[in-house]
Formats: C-alpha cells, sequence, structure tokens
C-alpha cells in the first residue's frame, strides 16, 4: 500500500515536471504584453522579466520599479513616451526575450523604439544593489530612465 | 585594484552574501542536517561539513570555466539551471529522505537492489557532502544567478581568473554550513562520550535527516514546480 503511494506520488511529481512553462503559472492579471512597437513613435520601453518561480526579491524589484516609474514619469506614461512592461519569460511566446536582452535573471530592461524598430538598450543591474533601500531604488530607476529620456 | 587581494575578497564576500540570502536557507538547513547525521562522530561532521564545501567549489568552478570560455552560454545555462534543476531537486530530495527514513522499499527496484541503494544512501558520508555540494551550488535561485553570473562571472573575466575566483566564491557559500560542522565538531565537547552511551541516537539522527530532505523537498516540489509562493 505504501509503495502504491509513493509510486503514484512520484508519477505526479515526473507528469508536474514534465509540464510545459507556463501551465502552472501564477494569474497573469495586471501583466501587459509586450508593446508590439510597430508606429512610428519614439519611445522607450522598461521592461520587468520575470519567471513562473516569484522570489521575495523579485518581487521587491518589481514594486520599487512600478512605484518609480509610475511616481516619476506620470507625463510619459499618460503620452506613452514611456511604456512599463512585465514579462513572464518561463511563457513559450517569451522565452525569445532571453537572448534578445542576455538576461541571466530577474532583470529591468530599458529599451529604446524609433519608428517600430528598437535601436538600442540597457540592462539596470543595479537593481539588486538597492533593495534594501526603497529610495535609493527609485533614485537609481528614475535617474537611468531620465537619462535615456534625454537621449531622445 | 587588479593584482591585490581585493577580487578575491570580493568574490568570498558574494559567495556569503549568496549564502545568506533567503532562497538558498532551504538547502542549507538540508545540508545542516545531512552533516549532522553521523553526529555521534565529529570528525565525520566536519569532513563532511569540508566536503560539502569543496563540493560548492567544484559545481561554481566547473560552471565558471565552462563559460568564462564561452563554452556555454550564460543566458541558456543560468535559465536551465535555474527552471530545471530546482524542478529535479525536489524529487531527489524526497527520495532521498524515504531512504534514510527507511520507510519503504523503492517500487521500481527488486528488494535486494532497493535495500542496496538505501544502504548506500544511508551510509554515504564524504562521498554524499561532496555530491550535495555540487547540487545545491548548481541549483540557483534569481538572487544566486544575478550574483554569480552577474557579478562574480565580470570580475573573473576582468581579472582573467576562471579558477580561484569562482572557488572562493564556492568557499563563500559553504561558509554558514562549514562554520556549523567546526562547532560541531570541535565546540562540544566529550561529545563522543555523550554519543556512545546513547547509540541509538544515530537511528534517530538519519530519521531526523530523512525527515528534514523530505519536508526541504516537499518545499522545493510545492515552489518549484506548483510555484506555491511559500517563504521565497
Amino acid at each position: 500500500m505504501k509503495n502504491r503511494a509513493l509510486c503514484i506520488a512520484m508519477y505526479m511529481i515526473f507528469v508536474s515536471w514534465l509540464m510545459p512553462d507556463g501551465v502552472m503559472s501564477e494569474s497573469e492579471q495586471g501583466e501587459k504584453a509586450a508593446p508590439a512597437a510597430t508606429d512610428g513613435s519614439h519611445h522607450l520601453v522598461a521592461y520587468y522579466f520575470h519567471g513562473n518561480f516569484r522570489c521575495t526579491n523579485c518581487r521587491k524589484i518589481e514594486e520599487y520599479s512600478r512605484e518609480a516609474i509610475e511616481k516619476y514619469f506620470t507625463g510619459e506614461l499618460k503620452t506613452k513616451k514611456l511604456i512599463f512592461s512585465i514579462i513572464n519569460t518561463d511563457q513559450p511566446e517569451n522565452k525569445h526575450f532571453i537572448k534578445d536582452y542576455q538576461l541571466y535573471t530577474r532583470s529591468l530592461i530599458i529599451a529604446e523604439f524609433k519608428e517600430g524598430k528598437q535601436v538600442q538598450w540597457k540592462n539596470l543591474t543595479g537593481v539588486w544593489n538597492h533593495l534594501g533601500n526603497r529610495e535609493k531604488f527609485y533614485d537609481y530607476v528614475r535617474s537611468e530612465i531620465r537619462a535615456c529620456l534625454e537621449a531622445i | 585594484m587588479e593584482g591585490t587581494g581585493f577580487p578575491l575578497l570580493s568574490a568570498l564576500w558574494l559567495g556569503i552574501l549568496t549564502s545568506i540570502s533567503p532562497c538558498p536557507l532551504a538547502s542549507n538547513i538540508a545540508a545542516v542536517s545531512f552533516i549532522l547525521k553521523r553526529i555521534e562522530h565529529p570528525f565525520q561532521v566536519f569532513t563532511s561539513g569540508v566536503l560539502y564545501t569543496l563540493g560548492r567549489v567544484v559545481g561554481y568552478t566547473a560552471l565558471g570555466v565552462l563559460v568564462t570560455f564561452s563554452l556555454l552560454s550564460i543566458p541558456q545555462i543560468s535559465f536551465f539551471l535555474q527552471n530545471y534543476l530546482n524542478k529535479l531537486l525536489g524529487p531527489v530530495l524526497v527520495i532521498t529522505g524515504v531512504l534514510l527514513m527507511e520507510i519503504v522499499h523503492l517500487p521500481f527496484l527488486t528488494t535486494s537492489v532497493s535495500e542496496k541503494t538505501a544502504s548506500r544512501v544511508r551510509n554515504s558520508g564524504a562521498f554524499g557532502s561532496l555530491l550535495l555540494g555540487i547540487l545545491f551550488a548548481l541549483s540557483f535561485c534569481p538572487i544566486s544567478a544575478a550574483l554569480f553570473f552577474g557579478s562574480l562571472i565580470p570580475l573573473s573575466l576582468k581579472n582573467s581568473s576562471p579558477l580561484m575566483l569562482p572557488s572562493l566564491y564556492g568557499v563563500g557559500t559553504g561558509l554558514p554550513v562549514l562554520g556549523f560542522a567546526l562547532v560541531i565538531a570541535f565546540g562540544v565537547k566529550n561529545i563522543e562520550k555523550i554519543f556512545r552511551r546513547v547509540r541509538a541516537l544515530e537511528y534517530w539522527m538519519r530519521r531526523l535527516t530523512g525527515a528534514t530532505f523530505i519536508l526541504v523537498g516537499i518545499y522545493y516540489i510545492a515552489v518549484h514546480i506548483f510555484y506555491l509562493e511559500l517563504f521565497t
């Protein structure tokens, strides 16, 4: 009886392990799909990339990034000069972002688009260094995005 | 600062930062319980702690060499290890825990093979610790991936040190478990005498290790296979 229970448990584990990524993912409510960026505008996209596994620090990066962007770039968000997009790289359709932006963990990327084409991008790796201080995190994200916006 | 001790200290510090971050807490608990399996033999506890740390050193150094010489793509290997090794780790820990606790025979093996496997797991001291160190080192979580691939590898490349810096990083990540092993091995006086009187404790320690492995394994399954948000 015990052996059968163990067998069933191991089978379930094996099957769930084989499940394609994304099937068991949390609700994607509130997540925005990647902007098509096919219009003729010149704008920035701030991407936050995460996976199905959400750690405390990963959530914090997402939360602080959103707060900093909404606090300091209200006008740019309204005029779509800046777009904030949250992407799950474990979703099959988003896996290409890993190669595109050379991602190795949860990341905040600022990408510049001009006339529908990506011109350049930057990985804000410093987000991991400022997790202990919300204000410093805000300052870091604000200064990086401001510098990119001024260059447009 | 090249040529000074700064990069060496930085690598060690990055390892310590990794070891005290919330992600590897569960693996540290499992590792401590594994080396305590032979608590009645303090020297074996000490060697287990050293070999566990050595296992981490081997894991990080091998990976460091492979990515430094561009034999592996950083994004691909990082996401592969984060996604698949952690998924594998849960079931492996549960099965090891079941074998340590001697609850059941493995259903897919004959009784004699199952007993032989269980006996090997129960008595695996040095080799088991080494293997556990390698396995836990390669089970990256987002913060350890950020520190290893985002800070340590650039530091290794900058200082042309594909061996030394990842090794020191590995030592740093193993320090909490190594420290614990040292305290047990040298800090508790007359521990051998105490445990000689209570031989049955070995049996119960093994069961405690097994139970810890099962719990940590279930945690890994819950978090990395079913994506439940539990103390991550």
